[in-house]
């Protein structure tokens, strides 16, 4: 009869040592939930022109331009590359989880990864889906900073699963929940990019970039002594919440666009 | 000082200065900077929004094409069992190329578009009297000709001369049931279905290649082809099935998946032909792309298994490699070497290719076959070398003087239009 207390006790003592991780997971859910939401599309179809902007020290810069449309409900997204001429007509489409390629040279579609380098610049195929923070990744340290003229919220987020790009992410998200900057990081917590959104655009009750700085943080090369980054500015310009048609995230778009 | 709109304009305007700047100030710490104005940080709705049709719609016609003189030599053995000191061992082959070749595409609306392909080459052999023509001009060639159309932004046709290009594999593609439909007229039919979609197809098979089929009736040169693709996760898939009277019903499924950051595919294809069927003619192709790097390098290893060789012996295997931007200066070297082990014999062929002068290009390929003298790869040297663009323009595979072994040197001057 006495030993019932003493178990009372001891899982009110659990209890009491697991409420905090469980409200701490829900927490972490729902602030990357609504990190997410801002700048995510789930009830319309999102599309824009994207121009990539690769520099890279010492050797000049080369420019893509692409129209870009996403169906974010369906996890689906299709790239068509209008700049440069060599290029023009190569396409991107991403179906859930698999990515092809489309090279309209050789008419061929190739399964590439969402973690490849896009065009050979420092964005990855990966920037060009929704935001999936929730799905991808937890909340493991909390902190404010001040980002210039921004009052920040600074997550360190680490992987929930294998299939992301980069195992450590660090976040700063202003007030308006919109992520300003964000550092990537490598499985030995080697800073591999460091990515600047200074500029958001209203679409609809959503944001987004309206330009993002990515430098790489390993990349470059000592130009009079000093080492500078290779960095790629993208652009996005006109965008658009019209309905796309079915037809449009299929891999005959992509062999009728291509020239 | 400035309020309102005025102080936003003025946010923004240094924004886009500094995002303009040379990156050569740039370093990572430095973005930190782009933070100052937060009046500058969200912009108002764009007025302007993608116009989609006008991605596939071009209110002229687009008239392309390219214009090619090359010469060089080819420098042999013709026979690897024949001592190198006996006359005719070793050949030295002078040869020319011309080509000409003018696209037009023409999209007067987003859903319809024509397009057509013709060239002209030199030197060309006229079947008829082939040993008077040595040095001539081909007729006027039809690469396509076909005609586009979308109904209701759901179904799309393509209908004409068209290339088609099914199956996995690179070096060895024993998927590719539409190989032949660039010498037919076809119907091309594609429906979003799923995930991806599903593509059928209605051809004349060869009715405009250089020999075409002898056919009783009209029904005997007609193929109909489909193939159903879709995805799980980040697995692809795809079924596919070809039929026509003779050689009858052919039947194919194919795995693909990235694996490390390469295209990996499994793919099989059964013949039920009334010859031979079922397992006893079954072609089952494992194969490996890779792409990326810095340097873009392309890799592809291939492994083939034929069951219509005897004794399980139809085992074949390929590789190919090729770098764009390794070397200085834009030149690219390649390497492509396919073997078969049922009867030893292979081909080896290392390519390099760059330009020296604009439109100029030299081109060095070091073609090799081996084997017994009716081995699988020993009839002729195949051309397709990933990398060396101008020994991939020699058709069939004839390289001048099918030579065994051999140095090609091509200069070539070439404009794009």
């Amino acid at each position: 009869m006495k030993i019932r207390p003493l178990l009372i006790w001891c899982l009110a003592l659990i209890g009491s040592a697991l409420a905090p991780l469980s409200a701490q997971t829900t927490n972490s859910a729902d602030i990357l939930r609504i990190i997410d939401a801002q700048v995510s599309f789930r009830d319309q179809d999102f599309a824009a022109e994207y121009t990539v902007t690769q520099e890279k020290p010492g050797q000049g810069s080369s420019v893509t331009k692409a129209a870009v449309f996403r169906r974010d409900r369906e996890d689906k997204f299709l790239i068509l590359i209008l700049e440069p001429p060599t290029d023009k007509g190569k396409g991107y489409l991403k179906i859930g989880d698999t990515l092809w390629v489309y090279d309209p040279v050789s008419r061929r579609f190739n399964v590439s990864s969402a973690r490849n380098r896009f065009q050979n610049s420092n964005a990855r195929n990966s920037d060009f889906t929704s935001s999936t923070l929730t799905k991808d990744y937890r909340i493991a340290g909390e902190s404010a900073e001040r980002l210039g003229a921004y009052n920040t919220r600074v997550y360190e987020l680490e992987a929930a699963h294998n299939e992301v790009s980069f195992p450590f992410m660090k976040i700063w998200v202003d007030e308006n929940n919109l992520v300003r900057k964000f550092e990537d990081y490598s499985l030995s917590r080697q800073l591999l990019r460091t990515t600047a959104i200074p500029t958001y655009q209203r679409v609809g009750d959503r944001f987004v970039p309206a330009h993002i700085v990515i430098v790489d943080a390993l990349q470059g090369r000592t130009v009079n002594g000093v080492f500078r980054n290779e960095r790629t500015v993208i652009g996005v310009a006109k965008p658009t919440l019209n309905r796309l048609s079915d037809l449009l995230f299929t891999q005959a778009y992509l062999e009728r666009a291509s020239r | 000082m400035f309020h309102g709109p005025v102080r936003r304009l003025l946010g923004f305007a240094l924004l886009v200065l500094w995002l303009s700047a040379p990156v050569f100030g740039q370093a990572a710490e430095d973005v930190d900077d782009m933070f100052t104005d937060p009046e500058a940080g969200i912009l108002e709705e764009s007025e302007e929004g993608l116009d989609i049709d006008a991605l596939t719609a071009g209110k002229k016609p687009l008239l392309s094409g390219s214009a090619t003189v090359g010469g060089g030599l080819v420098l042999g053995i013709t026979d690897w069992q024949k001592p190198i000191t006996e006359p005719g061992a070793i050949a030295l082959v002078p040869f020319y190329l011309m080509e000409s070749v003018l696209k037009l595409d023409v999209r007067p609306a987003s859903f319809v578009r024509f397009f057509g392909s013709f060239s002209v080459t030199s030197p060309y052999a006229d079947p008829a009297p082939p040993g008077d023509t040595a040095i001539a001009f081909s007729p006027v060639r039809v690469g396509e000709l076909f005609l586009d159309y979308t109904l209701a932004e759901l179904l799309y046709f393509r209908l004409g001369k068209q290339a088609m290009l099914w199956g996995q594999g690179r070096l060895f593609n024993p998927g590719d049931f539409m190989l032949q439909a660039v010498d037919g007229i076809s119907v091309k039919g594609f429906l979003p279905l799923g995930v991806n979609g599903l593509t059928v197809v209605a051809l004349g098979e060869g009715v405009l290649g250089p020999n075409p089929p002898a056919y009783a009736d009209v029904s005997q040169l007609i193929t109909v082809a489909g193939l159903f693709e879709t995805s799980f996760t980040s697995l692809a898939f795809g079924v596919s099935a070809y039929y026509r009277i003779a050689p009858g019903l052919k039947t194919g499924a194919y795995l693909k998946t990235p694996i490390a950051g390469a295209d990996v595919a499994l793919e099989g294809v059964l013949d039920w032909g009334p010859e031979v069927a079922g397992v006893d003619s079954a072609v089952v192709l494992a194969s490996l792309f890779w792409e990326g790097g810095r340097s873009k390098w392309q890799l592809i290893l291939e492994y083939l298994f034929d069951t219509w060789v005897p004794e399980y012996q139809g085992h074949r295997l390929g590789l190919g490699a090729a770098v764009r931007n390794w070397l200085p200066g834009g030149w690219k070297p390649g390497l492509r070497w396919v073997h078969s082990f049922a009867d030893a014999s292979g081909q080896l062929l290392l390519g390099l290719d760059g330009p020296i002068a604009p439109y100029l290009r030299l081109s060095i390929g070091f073609p090799f076959r081996y084997g017994a003298p009716d081995g699988y790869y020993s009839r002729y040297l195949v051309s397709q070398l990933p990398g060396v663009e101008f020994l991939e323009r020699f058709e069939d595979g004839q390289i001048p003087g099918n030579p065994a072994g051999a140095v090609v040197v091509a200069l070539t001057l070439s404009i794009d239009f």
